[in-house]
């Protein structure tokens, strides 16, 4: 990929291959993010797309002294899934004629209780533990002073360790461990 | 240095930053700060691993750029000239004023070549029809629509999503998924369901279009123009009056005094068929109110006006505004309970997200029920 400032100059003047390349290289990490925050995998495709059609037709905001294009790509799907959870997600809960109940996907005991914690907490752990975004860049995203950030992160970690521990298949496993 | 005033540290030092000489001596000693440091590397493998489990799902093509590609492969068409021999021209000029005064008629009649497109869905296996209005155009929020349907045999699902049109043509992105129990559940939620699948076709005013619904079998898909978005997107022939024994909640605002508590602009919650349907209006900082059509335990009376519902709770004026009437009933009866918590009567639910919901009395009373979720 070439360098952030090149690229987005090359976005600014409609250049589809470049944007195809930054699709590609970065639609995936996206929509994984996504379908954390959002509980819904065929949401987290459509919020995806979405945020790629934007930043396509308007390409603006961008500011490659403060931030990484990766950053602002994130920044821009968590405000789109801001939108999505204010206008679809009571819709959406409320469609359909039969109730059912609530299961989540992830199959491990971390994703488990990574899924149980607030929208807020998952979207923070997974941008630094998986994307790996730098304290300033979450600062970026999230709209929040650094220190901000560092004592988010504990608290949010603290939450996982916690809720991870609480589970009794945890328990047991850390019963085995220490027999 | 206390493994408390330590901890905040441990979390710093785990992004690889530098900390106080204190907590790092304490850190050197301490097997409970230790043990905190392993597990957050335990959590951060894990979490990457479930990442690359999702990152491997292929990527389909980018919306923007079909859309782009289109749009400048007509306008590049568009340029180019063409050769005509002068009769078929003088012919086509003839034509075109012989059929304006025809033209201007057919622009004028309604419903036709509107822009909202009213797509149904038949479902053979159920007898049911779902009906489901689209703009067309490159609006996001409204050019698309999904839904979702489940009981104790299965979850269907579709959604829509507006792709192009030519003349009274309209290209369609369409997605369908059907997910049957398994074991012994009984119940379904849309995050169960594996992954969509995508197709695009062509509809027109009047046509029948067959989707195959992978694990469920066909349903049909037809559509017509209308020129307008109607109130009732589910109902579009609904009337504005609700029906006997039939609540309607659309676009609901909570107001006490003068302010405003709920605000649901732009969502709905039908129900009918039950002498006793209620709204549960969730809040997650003040509970929930129940208003129902039948009285009940410690509910207290409320007047029903045109798109209003006025009560007052323990000395305070309540008002309920609604885009559409509610109930043909006079009156409804209404509850707060600011303890409420969602979570602890929907299992799974979240209790930090505002919700509203219309329901049988019954249902929402029970000590647990089960909600569709996002």
């Amino acid at each position: 990929m070439a360098d952030d400032r090149e690229l987005w100059e090359r976005i600014c003047r409609r250049d589809e291959d470049a944007f195809d390349a930054f699709y590609r290289d970065q639609g995936p990490r996206l929509r994984a993010f996504l379908r954390q925050i959002l509980g819904n995998a065929q949401a987290a495709v459509d919020v995806m797309q979405e945020t790629f059609t934007q930043i396509w037709r308007r390409p603006n905001g961008f500011a490659p002294e403060r931030a990484t294009l990766r950053a602002y790509l994130f920044g821009a799907g968590r405000k789109r899934a801001a939108e999505w959870w204010r206008k679809e997600g009571s819709r959406s809960a409320d469609v359909g004629t039969e109730p059912t109940s609530c299961k989540t996907e992830a199959s491990s005991l971390v994703g488990d209780a990574f899924a149980r914690l607030p929208e807020d907490q998952r979207t923070l752990l997974w941008l630094r533990e998986v994307e790996g975004h730098s304290y300033a860049e979450l600062a970026e995203i999230l709209g929040t002073p650094i220190g901000t950030v560092r004592s988010r992160l504990f608290a949010a970690r603290e939450e996982l360790r916690k809720v991870w521990h609480a589970t009794p298949a945890a328990k047991l496993n850390a019963k085995k461990e220490g027999a | 240095m206390k493994c408390e005033d330590a901890a905040e540290f441990v979390s710093a030092l785990y992004d690889g930053e530098r900390i106080p000489r204190e907590a790092a001596e304490h850190l050197g000693e301490c097997e409970t700060c230790q043990g905190r440091l392993e597990t957050y590397s335990r959590m951060l493998a894990e979490m990457r691993r479930m990442a690359s489990l999702d990152e491997a799902t292929e990527l389909s093509a980018g919306q923007w750029s079909s859309k782009e590609r289109m749009r400048r492969s007509w306008w590049s068409k568009g340029r180019q000239p063409v050769q005509i021999p002068r009769l078929a021209f003088a012919l086509m000029l003839a034509v075109i004023f012989l059929l304006s005064g025809g033209l201007v008629l057919v622009r004028a009649r309604p419903n036709l070549g509107g822009p909202v497109l009213l797509l149904t869905y038949k479902i053979p296996q159920t007898g049911k029809s779902v009906r489901l209005a689209i703009t067309t155009d490159a609006n996001p929020e409204t050019n698309h629509r999904s839904y979702n349907t489940g009981n104790s045999s299965g979850v269907l699902y579709f959604s829509v999503r507006f792709v192009s049109k030519v003349g009274e043509r309209v290209e369609l992105s369409v997605k369908s998924a059907y997910k049957k129990p398994v074991g012994d559940a009984k119940e379904h939620d849309v995050k169960d369901l594996p992954e969509a699948t995508e197709e695009t076709i062509w509809i027109s005013p009047g046509e029948n279009k067959e989707i195959l619904v992978a694990g469920f079998g066909p349903i049909e898909l037809s559509g017509e123009f209308l020129d307008h978005v109607p109130a009732l997107l589910l109902s579009p022939e609904e009337t504005l009056d609700p029906k006997t024994n039939e609540l309607r909640i659309v676009s609901p605002v909570l107001v006490r005094g003068k302010e405003v508590v709920f605000n649901g602009a732009g969502s709905w919650s039908i129900g009918s068929g039950d002498d006793d349907l209620a709204v549960m209006i969730y809040l997650p900082s003040d509970g929930r109110y129940l208003i129902s059509t039948a009285p009940f335990t410690g509910a207290v009376e409320a007047s029903v006006g045109l798109g209003q519902i006025k009560f007052n709770l323990q000395g305070r004026d309540y008002l309920l505004l609604t885009a559409m009437p509610t109930t043909r009933s006079e009156h409804v009866w209404v509850t707060h309970e600011p303890r409420y918590r969602l979570s602890q009567h929907m299992k799974g639910e979240p209790d930090d997200r505002e919700m509203f919901l219309v329901r049988s009395l019954k249902t929402l009373l029970a000590e647990q029920m089960t909600h569709y979720s996002k």
